[in-house]
């Protein structure tokens, strides 16, 4: 069993700086948690904090069930990987892996047949005697990896390791990394700032903003029910208007946003009179030209009109920024270019309202 | 004709103003080199074959009679060893006093405070070693401040003269080049990476054992250029063992110096010289070999 505990962790620096604020977090044997935020959320003070390079100030810090906080990093079985790999450059890869071993008082039978061991599991057999300057940077972050694994440690934490590498070959590595982790079933904690690395690789995701988690849960959950607005920007794309709930009849709330009348079912924890704040995906809004009867009030649905400001192709969509002329932008996509709508162009958003949620400011 | 029509770089040449610029440029260095290192050495070498005249003169010769003297003599056998010993210890000492330094300087997180460390090291040099070397004289004379707390904590009987000694030497010796290794080591250690060290810590080394294993190599570069940079400056100092030691403590430097200027015996001290630049240069040649043969150092 390795789990990792976090309960109530606060970091103060001198100078009354608060990097991280009471946070708990408990993540189980052999699951995969990213802490994801902006950079200074305080994520990677977090995942410090669990390696023991750092101290809280306050709270408890656990690792299979024991207190740990005072535990320097060389007696808390952990395994790390670093932004920069860190890979030590008067040592061979093989010297590299085997080092935990080494420095563990291992005979050199036994780290030898685990450095090939761990070069299978990362698929750079022929490295063994290079020196890392002479590796690519896929190849260093692979070396490691098989570096922070090979002592089989009890959680394996990994601060932004991926965020040195061009953008194909991070997604690579993402798959890579994700493949090697549920293969050695090992408790995983991510540190990064990219909300879709969160998304793909996790098994719950912790949206970190300011010192304080924002939400935790699963990817598809925080994706699809984001529990505050800054959590709704930040992973993934969002519409973001504020406004004071107006009326609420059959479930169907009605929001006053200045300019723009909201729809939504989302009403449950919504009261007549509350500020709050309409979120919606842009994949939820249909596209259309064609003027269709600005009708909000029968289906429920919220009806944009505007030109188009800014039409982006991303590839695989079409990223439509609408100005309704009532100084709100709005952000529709489509995944075929249908609409075939250009700059400047009439165009018209429409939103069901059970895609419009509703936030507590 | 299209054959002849100029490339390139042919053009550049032709349309220069001065086309022979860029001898100029690289004859410069040449030239200073020549003029102030090179030419100066070899008149060391021509003098160092001729013959001595009584008074400080001496007379055009091609002999190597200067050369056979020295190696038969004490001077080479005994002083040469002595001297290499003296600066030998003064390096060991600048590096086991000056490594802890350099350490606790350039793992501080301030770089105020590191800034103010490193001026305060620095500020020794604004003295000349003249001075300095006065100044460990009178600190280590019988009535002054070492001897007396010496003897009032039980190391010494009585406040004694320490100075002039072999001791004195070595402590002044130590205290005018500590800056040069503390400052080389100090690039050298700031240069090696904080998340190198925590890699280490992570995969279970201890301290010491990161230390032993990760800093301490990568700081290999600084360790053999700082003992160069001591131990060639050791070799050649004159004024130390003058101040702080008595003829056994001299070294060569100061016997070169009292054949030309005492003895005026011009080729004679020209040949010591020569064997010393020898032996310093046979030095350099292993530390750099050392140097070279260790990846990714820097110097």
């Amino acid at each position: 069993m390795s789990r990792v505990v976090l309960e109530a962790i606060t970091k103060r620096y001198p100078g009354d700086v608060e990097a991280v604020s009471g946070v708990s977090l408990v993540v189980d044997d052999g699951e995969f948690v990213t802490l994801v935020g902006p950079s200074g959320c305080g994520k990677t003070t977090t995942l410090r904090t669990i390696a023991g390079f750092e101290q809280p100030t306050q709270g408890f810090v656990g690792i299979n069930n024991n207190r740990v906080n005072t535990v320097p990093p060389d007696k808390r079985d952990i395994g790390m990987v670093f932004q920069d790999f860190a890979l030590f450059p008067h040592k061979t890869v093989a010297q590299n892996i085997g080092y935990g071993l080494q420095v563990r008082g291992y005979d050199s039978d036994r780290i030898d047949d685990r450095v090939n061991e761990m070069l299978e599991l990362v698929e750079l057999p022929k490295t063994r005697d290079r020196m890392p300057d002479q590796l690519s940077g896929g190849q260093q972050q692979r070396i490691a990896l098989a570096r922070a694994v090979a002592p089989e440690p009890d959680v394996l934490l990994l601060d932004e390791p991926l965020a040195s590498l061009d953008k194909k070959l991070r997604e690579t590595m993402q798959v890579e990394l994700r493949r090697i982790q549920r293969k050695l079933d090992i408790t995983t904690i991510l540190v990064t700032h990219n909300q879709k690395e969160a998304l793909t690789m996790s098994d719950r995701i912790a949206v970190m903003n300011d010192g304080d988690f924002e939400q935790i849960g699963a990817p598809e959950d925080v994706y699809s029910n984001p529990a505050t607005p800054f959590v709704a920007n930040f992973v993934g794309t969002a519409n973001i208007f504020s406004g004071t709930v107006s009326a609420i009849e059959d479930g169907l709330a009605t929001v006053d946003c200045g300019q723009a009348v909201m729809k939504s079912r989302d009403t449950e924890d919504v009261a007549l009179g509350d500020s709050v704040s309409a979120v919606f995906r842009p994949e939820h809004l249909s596209v259309d030209t064609r003027k269709t009867a600005a009708d909000g009030s029968g289906d429920g649905s919220t009806v944009f009109d505007g030109t188009v400001a800014v039409k982006r192709y991303t590839g695989d969509q079409i990223e439509y920024h609408v100005n309704t002329g009532t100084g709100d932008s709005v952000i529709g996509v489509e995944r075929v270019d249908e609409t075939n709508a250009g700059e400047d162009d009439d165009i018209q958003l429409r939103l069901s309202a059970t895609d419009c949620l509703l936030l507590a400011q | 004709m299209s054959t002849e029509e100029p490339t390139l770089g042919e053009s550049i040449i032709e349309n220069d103003i001065w086309p022979r610029t860029k001898y100029l440029i690289v004859s410069y260095p040449a030239a200073v080199l020549a003029l102030f290192f090179v030419l100066p050495l070899l008149l060391l070498v021509v003098v160092s074959t001729f013959e001595n005249i009584e008074g400080g003169f001496f007379q055009p010769a091609f002999t190597f009679e200067n050369y056979v003297r020295f190696f038969g003599s004490d001077l080479f056998q005994g002083r040469m060893i002595y001297t290499l010993q003296v600066a030998g210890l003064t390096t060991a000492s600048c590096l086991v006093i000056g490594y802890p330094l350099a350490y606790y300087i350039a793992s501080l997180d301030s770089e105020l405070w590191r800034r103010v460390y490193l001026s305060i090291i620095i500020s020794s040099l604004f003295l000349t070693f003249i001075i300095r070397a006065f100044a460990w004289q009178v600190l280590l004379s019988s009535d002054s401040i070492v001897p007396t707390v010496a003897s009032s904590l039980g190391i010494l009987q009585e406040p004694v003269a320490l100075v002039p000694s072999y001791m004195a030497l070595i402590v002044g010796m130590v205290y005018v080049f500590l800056p040069f290794m503390v400052l080389t080591l100090y690039t050298s250690i700031r240069e090696v990476d904080d998340s190198l060290q925590e890699a280490s810590r992570s995969l279970g080394a201890m301290p010491l054992t990161t230390f032993r294993n990760v800093t301490l190599p990568l700081t290999k570069g600084g360790i053999v250029s700082g003992s160069m940079l001591v131990f060639v400056l050791s070799l050649g100092v004159y004024v130390l063992p003058r101040i702080l030691g008595n003829p056994p403590q001299w070294t060569l430097a100061v016997l070169i110096g009292n054949q030309v200027g005492v003895e005026g015996n011009i080729p004679y001290g020209a040949t010591i010289s020569i064997v010393l630049l020898l032996v310093v240069g046979a030095i350099l040649a292993v530390g750099w070999y050392l140097l070279g043969g260790e990846r990714r150092v820097s110097i």
